[in-house]
């Protein structure tokens, strides 16, 4: 899933940011209470999640990076 | 009964006529009093004195005993003399018309009010709670993965 999120991050470039949280060791990821691994959580400027993907679909990512894009 | 003065109908409640304001028990001995003697025409005859003399008639007035108990001032209502917390609520108004009820209601509505706004613009459960998270101030991928 690395190449595809790696080629959409290029692709919003500007419009989305991304940050990578290791499941382990950071504690972002107890707040996010995390049920697998991978795990994309979309949230806008302020924080609010937008939306919440559990495993790798290409095309849900396509759509959560449109949706986040859109967002202010 | 009629005035033996003047021969008009006149009250019998009265001791003198209401017409010509003659006394009724004066004159003729039509009405010659058992206590004639004791009392001037036209002086009205005690109640206790009467009915002691029997001027009252057996059987209709009250029976001869203790003279206190003959009159003991005019009959007086057991309803009117209650307690007045006994005669029903305040003012009559029933509890749901109570002042207090309304303003109790005005401020569970006003808390209600509040809550509902409190949740729809800041609560929700989640919303903003990552502000942390956000990088360079626009929306963001958060991307949880595992090395193993």
């Amino acid at each position: 899933m690395a190449p595809i999120v790696d080629g959409l991050a290029q692709q919003y470039q500007g419009k989305v940011s991304i940050r990578k949280i290791d499941a382990n060791n950071d504690p972002a990821a107890q707040s996010l209470n995390i049920q697998g691994v991978p795990t994309y959580v979309f949230i806008d400027s302020f924080g609010k999640v937008l939306e919440r993907q559990l495993g790798g679909d290409p095309d849900a990512l396509k759509q959560g990076f449109e949706k986040a894009a859109g967002s202010h | 009964m009629r005035c033996p003065e003047c021969g008009d109908e006149t009250s019998d409640m009265l001791t003198k006529c209401e017409w010509c304001g003659s006394s009724l028990f004066t004159g003729g001995g039509r009405h010659e009093s058992a206590f004639a003697g004791q009392h001037p025409a036209g002086e009205d005859v005690p109640y206790r004195e009467a009915f002691e003399g029997g001027l009252m008639g057996g059987g209709e007035g009250p029976p001869p005993g203790d003279p206190g108990q003959f009159y003991s001032g005019p009959a007086v209502s057991e309803w009117s003399t209650l307690p007045r917390s006994d005669q029903g609520s305040d003012s009559g108004k029933p509890w749901y018309l109570a002042p207090w009820i309304y303003g109790a209601g005005t401020v569970v509505v006003i808390a209600v009010v509040i809550v509902a706004l409190a949740l729809v613009n800041g609560g929700g459960g989640g919303s903003s709670q990552y502000s942390s998270l956000v990088v360079d101030g626009r929306p963001t991928l958060l991307d949880v993965y595992t090395d193993t």
